[in-house]
């Protein structure tokens, strides 16, 4: 990652920069927005952000088509991506932790087992399983945290499997096995601790992705039923009036854009920071 | 000599190479080990020595119950732990433990030395307390000062590390260590402190060593007894006194022939083997060691010599060995 633009502690800096601020954004939703998100005023629909001529500062980011402000419906928006990202995405890290350990430790029918139920999964994309889920039991945040989650594992199983496997090789495990250590001896003290990097990047980043397919979710209709304030859903509402009003789909876009590329960055200055190849390198 | 501490009868170990994705089928096996009988005296220093691939490793973890055999017991005192189960096993760790090849990965990067010497103290339920005191003390008899016991491995170099994995080969008071290879992976310069270090830590604690060695130097230096492996199985077994002067079997003499001398006027007509270690998998009927050897016979390509005492203390596994010895006049390093 050497020809990145940015150096890894202003990657780290600028990212962990945005994601803390979206999530104190959520934290402190009543306090920040300025209207209730759910409040319809027909008579100031569609009214532009302030910097267009007809806007002006009551609704600094406008209005929708059922004049409720879209920077309350933004600050509020921010709490479902959040939550169904963090919770998605360590769902499905503690799954696929705990899979791919199993499978690259102990091998054998587990080993077989795990990795092509990966295999299949992974043949698959996750956002179709993910509509089927949904279309059958229908949306709500537990659920989409749920299927985002299920689908989400095989990432952390592949990645996990192959360390686990490589480590368990290495001699100071069979020094432990020497000593008499038990298996569940060995995994924490010696194979999960050096995980852990390499499973913070990985989550890190997989809360962006959870983050996008929320979003996915949400615009074709699958995410939480409307009026609910969540960024897919106010991208999808703002899809019918792109050319009258466009600040309605390009705000939440924009927000998106800026939460994901936050925590992309973060991830990757982790990355660089904690391999050990990158060391002493600025 | 003192009464066996371990005593391995007909140990056998082959890896099977299996073939297929669906299901699969065993089409060979590689005969690491393929029977071989050995007695461990307590007290003494065991060489293993042999060429790459010969088995010495893969024999040495079967000794200390990290591979499971094929076939055959090792009695420890008596006791076979091939015939035991897992938790019996782990039961009987403590007794015999061992130093690794290499320096830098059996030690956990992550984790400080005083917690690399203690884990065997911890994982056999020791306190606290007594694991840092006997930590620090094993510091101490390996030539390191308690300064260093919360560094990390990265910090020392190879030879010091070797002494940290020394330190926690003793931490459980074992009878028996296996050193495998422990000082091919250090500088000349370091491998006889190494070496030192041992030998004055087997006098103090009345240690028994299985060295495992290509090193013939160091084995000379280090052995009571030496044993030669081929392709799996143990060829000669004798005194080092023995071995050194009047080797029996043509591979131990090519192995002897094949130190380097430092004086050039010493120099021995050179003996070198033709030819590379031979497929285990392939080997059928005969000695093992006939393709390569230069004094075999039709008898030796059908008919596989058994070990055999060829004096007191001193076996063989060749047909021709007492014709051979016989030929050895000059002492040899």
């Amino acid at each position: 990652m050497k020809h990145s633009m940015f150096g890894k502690k202003l990657k780290m800096r600028l990212g962990g920069g945005i994601v803390i601020a979206v999530i104190l954004m959520a934290i402190f939703a009543p306090l920040l927005a300025p209207h209730d998100p759910y409040d319809q005023d027909l008579m100031s629909r569609l009214i532009p952000p302030f910097w267009n001529a007809q806007g002006d500062w009551t609704y600094p980011l406008g209005t929708d088509n059922f004049g409720r402000d879209m920077l309350s419906r933004l600050i509020y928006g921010s709490r479902l991506s959040i939550t169904v990202g963090v919770a998605a995405a360590l769902l499905a890290c503690t799954m696929g932790t705990i899979l791919g350990m199993w499978a690259g430790y102990s091998g054998g029918y587990a080993e077989t087992a795990i990795m092509r139920l990966a295999d299949a999964q992974l043949a698959f994309p996750d956002i179709l399983l993910a509509i089927l889920i949904v279309a059958a039991v229908g949306g709500s945040a537990l659920n989409l945290i749920l299927v985002l989650g299920l689908s989400g594992w095989t990432v952390y199983a592949r990645v996990m499997y192959n360390m686990t496997r490589s480590i368990r090789e290495r001699p100071f495990v069979e020094a432990a096995v020497s000593h008499g250590a038990r298996s569940a001896y060995i995994i924490r003290q010696h194979i999960f601790p050096q995980l852990i990097p390499v499973l913070t990047v990985v989550a890190t980043l997989q809360v962006a992705q959870m983050i996008l397919q929320e979003t996915a979710l949400s615009f074709l209709g699958l995410g939480l039923p409307p009026p609910t304030a969540t960024w897919g859903n106010m991208l999808a509402e703002g899809r019918d009036r792109m050319w009258a009003a466009p600040w309605i789909s390009n705000l939440s876009g924009v927000a998106i854009i800026i939460l994901v590329w936050g925590i992309n960055m973060l991830g990757n200055g982790l990355r660089e920071h904690l391999d050990p190849n990158q060391r002493g390198r600025q | 000599m003192a009464e066996p501490l371990v005593e391995i009868r007909n140990l056998a170990k082959h890896f099977p190479i299996t073939k297929g994705i669906v299901r699969r089928r065993q089409v060979s096996e590689i005969r690491a080990v393929d029977g071989i009988d050995l007695t461990i005296h307590s007290g003494e220093t065991l060489a293993l020595v042999g060429e790459s691939g010969c088995g010495k490793s893969t024999a040495g973890r079967l000794i200390l119950g990290l591979l499971p055999p094929t076939d055959g017991a090792i009695l420890h005192q008596g006791v076979d732990i091939a015939a035991m189960n897992p938790a019996q096993l782990r039961q009987m760790r403590s007794r015999f433990q061992m130093i690794f090849q290499d320096p830098f990965g059996s030690l956990n990067p992550r984790m400080t030395v005083r917690d690399l010497i203690a884990e065997p103290l911890k994982i056999n339920g020791y306190g606290k307390a007594e694991r840092l005191e006997k930590a620090d003390a094993l510091l101490e008899a390996v030539g390191l000062g308690s300064q260093h016991a919360s560094r990390y491995p990265h910090e020392f170099s190879g030879g010091q590390r070797q002494r940290i994995g020394i330190a926690r080969a003793l931490a459980l008071g074992p009878d028996l260590v296996v050193a495998d290879e422990p000082v091919s992976a250090l500088d000349v310069s370091v491998q006889a402190q190494v070496i030192n270090l041992m030998q004055d830590l087997q006098q103090d604690l009345g240690l028994t060593y299985l060295f495992i060695s290509h090193d013939l130097g160091i084995v000379h230096h280090i052995a009571d007894r030496v044993a030669v492996m081929y392709l799996g199985r143990i060829v000669e077994v004798a005194t080092k006194a023995a071995l050194f002067a009047s080797p029996a079997h043509p591979y131990t003499r090519a192995l002897l022939d094949a130190i380097p001398v430092s004086r050039p006027d010493q120099r021995r007509p050179e003996r070198a083997l033709s030819g590379d270690l031979p497929d285990v998998a392939s080997v059928v009927g005969g000695c093992r060691f006939a393709p390569r050897c230069p004094f075999a016979t039709d008898r030796c390509r059908t008919e596989d010599p058994a070990l055999r005492d060829l004096a007191a203390g001193h076996s063989v596994a060749c047909h021709h060995a007492e014709a051979l010895r016989a030929d050895n006049s000059k002492p040899r390093i």
